[in-house]
């Protein structure tokens, strides 16, 4: 049995507490820490667990606690993290794993020394959609994968935009709030190390935006394959839920769009898409992380992998901000 | 003859498999055309020179080497121009000095410095220039500049482009930006009303043999920015994979503004047919081609100048020029407007 703490129980949490109540053989979540009393204060009752506190150190402190679940801010991510690797404690940090890779480097380092297992919580990959992609990958039915392109268009964020995840600062921007999901996908699905990555963007809803609501980013890989995503988080009408993902490889292709992934309900207003579902992530990313713990075996999205996200995510903010191709230069994490 | 009832076409030049495979049958098909002969210049090598006899044997019309007599003639119109690269700035200026309509495969000529002469020779003369940018006709494109000129979709921020060819057995050998990047290229400046300003592109030779023994892409990814700060991606490209639209691949374009979503798919509208050894698409849609050809033929008997021009077939040959080099150095490129480009002698 696993002694779980959560560290932030706000929006993502709400994500992670169903799935943490789902293994109850396997894990059980000891205590809550957040900011907010009440938040704190509501999760614990939630969840279970028996004691709460605003103060994610005093936490760290209890010795009950095995592993953490980190679900706070972005920018918050590798001070917590580092605090969570002094104390010894395993940890599943929602992505993105830091906001700068000089924190991931210092993370991971720490980590070593001090035999913790790090998992990136990279959510996406335990989506069924691109497990079954990396399933058909591995098998080998499309020879060596080096061309991927992944368009997913949204309408604004259906959250607080008074928060922070429209603040830079405590985001990291656009790129480590959804970009390094994609980023992550794509050093996943293609297993190969990427050597630059190059940027544009678009605040399409608002001059006044600090962080850029559109954004596509061309990657360039050693083994020489390409892969081009774009995100948008600026479309209209509010009804816009697109994805459409092509990998193609030396031996075949695989296709995945709304037409393959959805139904259609015809409506007075036109047709409308029903599905988009993503299965069960969460469900599978804390499970699987727990067995890991458990068997003491690597977890499925390893530490490397998502410092590798947060380089790339980097890359791609710097080249928004200059208009240049930023080489990157990352340990392997694929 | 270039009236109001009809066109006389000098089918000249068979050095691109284009002429005979595209452009003859579409001129053909065209009940206002009249082939008047099929024509090659002395100084082309004795292969091209016999494939044109051969050529006009098989369409039943003269065989002509005075290709300067030959213009002048009162029955021609206009010349379907499918030489080498290399010649295209010569014989356009041979063409111009008669004043007769061009039909020009694509691409315009091999270099920058050939396009400008071109454009500068084709609007001197004043005569009808038409480059064969054929995806521009296609019912995608033509549907997307309708959709985006209507406001549909508010104002285009970002465009985003797909040709990648299915079922190849090698790739060109002048690689596939220069081969078919104008293409959707040009579909996206003639949707966004826009020209490109910046452009970087990463490409590989990932599929074929011949790409990587001569190393040519078979693959490439742009990433651009045009005037009125739009930007998007296209990837160009050939896949040996069998696909269910075959040879034509995967052909879309994605528009997002700031009122809607365009997705167009190139194959819409297609009829799937299930057989016991594959499933294909086929495309419902009148041949691209023939709409090209047919603009062309009206353009020159009216004596007006065509939806794609000189200036677009410039604009693709600075453009491959921009991306091939920012993929060769793994950096941004800036191009120059194409009304400085024609600035100055």
């Amino acid at each position: 049995m696993i002694n779980i703490a959560l560290i932030g129980a706000g929006g993502i949490a709400q994500s992670h507490i169903p799935a943490l109540k789902k293994i109850p053989d396997k894990a059980r979540v000891v205590g809550v820490a957040d900011v907010v009393a009440e938040r704190a204060r509501e999760a614990a009752a939630k969840i279970g667990a028996e004691r709460w506190t605003t103060d994610y150190r005093e936490l760290l402190s209890w010795s009950a606690v095995d592993a953490v679940d980190i679900c706070t801010p972005n920018a918050t991510h590798g001070e917590i993290a580092l605090a969570a690797a002094s104390a010894g404690k395993h940890m599943l940090v929602e992505k993105p794993l830091t906001t700068n890779v000089e924190e991931a480097d210092r993370l991971l380092a720490l980590a070593e020394r001090n035999h913790v297992q790090i998992m990136g919580g990279h959510t996406h990959r335990f989506n069924d959609y691109s497990l079954k992609m990396k399933e058909i990958v591995t098998s080998g039915e499309i020879g060596q994968p080096v061309y991927l392109r992944f368009s997913l268009y949204s309408p604004f964020w259906r959250s607080d935009w008074t928060r922070w995840i429209l603040d830079p600062a405590l985001s990291g921007g656009h790129m480590f709030q959804n970009g390094v999901h994609i980023m992550d996908l794509c050093n996943w699905w293609l297993g190969a190390q990427p050597v630059s990555v190059y940027a544009q963007g678009q605040k399409a809803t608002s001059a006044y935006l600090s962080v850029y609501d559109y954004m596509h980013c061309l990657i360039k890989y050693q083994n020489d394959a390409i892969a081009v995503w774009e995100i948008s988080r600026a479309n209209q009408p509010v009804t816009t839920n697109y994805r459409a993902i092509s990998l193609v490889g030396t031996k075949g292709a695989l296709y995945l769009d709304t037409d393959t992934e959805n139904d259609t309900i015809v409506r007075e207003g036109g047709p409308e898409h029903v599905g988009l579902d993503g299965g069960h992530g969460f469900e599978r990313m804390i499970r699987e992380w727990v067995e890991a713990l458990t068997n003491g075996t690597e977890p499925p999205c390893p530490g490397l992998a998502a410092r590798l996200a947060v380089e790339m995510s980097a890359a791609g903010e710097t080249s928004l901000a200059t208009g240049k191709v930023v080489p990157i230069y990352g340990r392997s994490g694929v | 003859m270039r009236d109001s009832q009809s066109l006389g076409v000098v089918v000249l030049s068979y050095e691109s498999g284009h002429q005979s495979s595209m452009y003859v049958p579409a001129l053909q098909a065209n009940s206002k055309v009249r082939l008047v002969a099929v024509a090659e210049t002395p100084d082309a090598p004795e292969a091209a020179r016999a494939k044109a006899r051969d050529q006009a044997a098989a369409l039943g019309i003269p065989y002509r080497e005075d290709l300067d007599t030959l213009l002048s003639e009162p029955g021609v119109g206009a010349v379907c121009l499918c030489s080498t690269l290399d010649r295209r700035l010569a014989l356009v200026r041979s063409i111009t000095r008669a004043g007769k309509a061009i039909f020009s495969d694509k691409p315009m000529c091999r270099t920058l410095d050939d396009a400008i002469g071109i454009v500068r020779s084709v609007e001197a003369a004043g005569v009808p220039y038409m480059i064969g940018h054929n995806y521009r006709f296609s019912g995608v494109v033509q549907r997307a500049v309708n959709a985006v000129r209507a406001g549909k979709v508010g104002l285009p921020w970002a465009i985003h482009a797909e040709l990648l060819i299915g079922e190849g057995a090698n790739a060109s050998m002048l690689g596939e930006i220069t081969n078919f990047l104008l293409y959707p290229a040009d579909a996206v400046r003639y949707i966004a009303g826009s020209d490109y300003t910046e452009v970087y592109a990463v490409s590989g030779s990932l599929f074929f043999d011949n790409a990587k023994k001569h190393h040519v892409e078979d693959l490439g990814v742009v990433a651009f920015r045009m005037q009125h700060g739009i930007v998007g991606t296209i990837t160009v490209g050939r896949t040996p994979t069998r696909h269910i639209n075959g040879y034509d691949g995967d052909r879309w374009i994605r528009i997002l503004g700031s009122h809607g979503v365009y997705l167009g798919d190139g194959m819409h509208p297609y009829i799937r047919v299930y057989t016991q050894e594959r499933v294909r698409q086929v495309p419902v849609a009148r041949n691209q081609v023939e709409a090209m050809i047919d603009q062309f033929v009206d353009s020159a008997i009216a004596g007006k100048t065509p939806s794609c021009n000189a200036r677009d077939g410039l604009a693709m040959v600075q453009l491959t020029d921009a991306v091939l080099q920012a993929a060769r150095q793994n950096t941004v490129v800036s191009l120059t407007p194409i009304t400085n480009l024609l600035k100055g002698d």
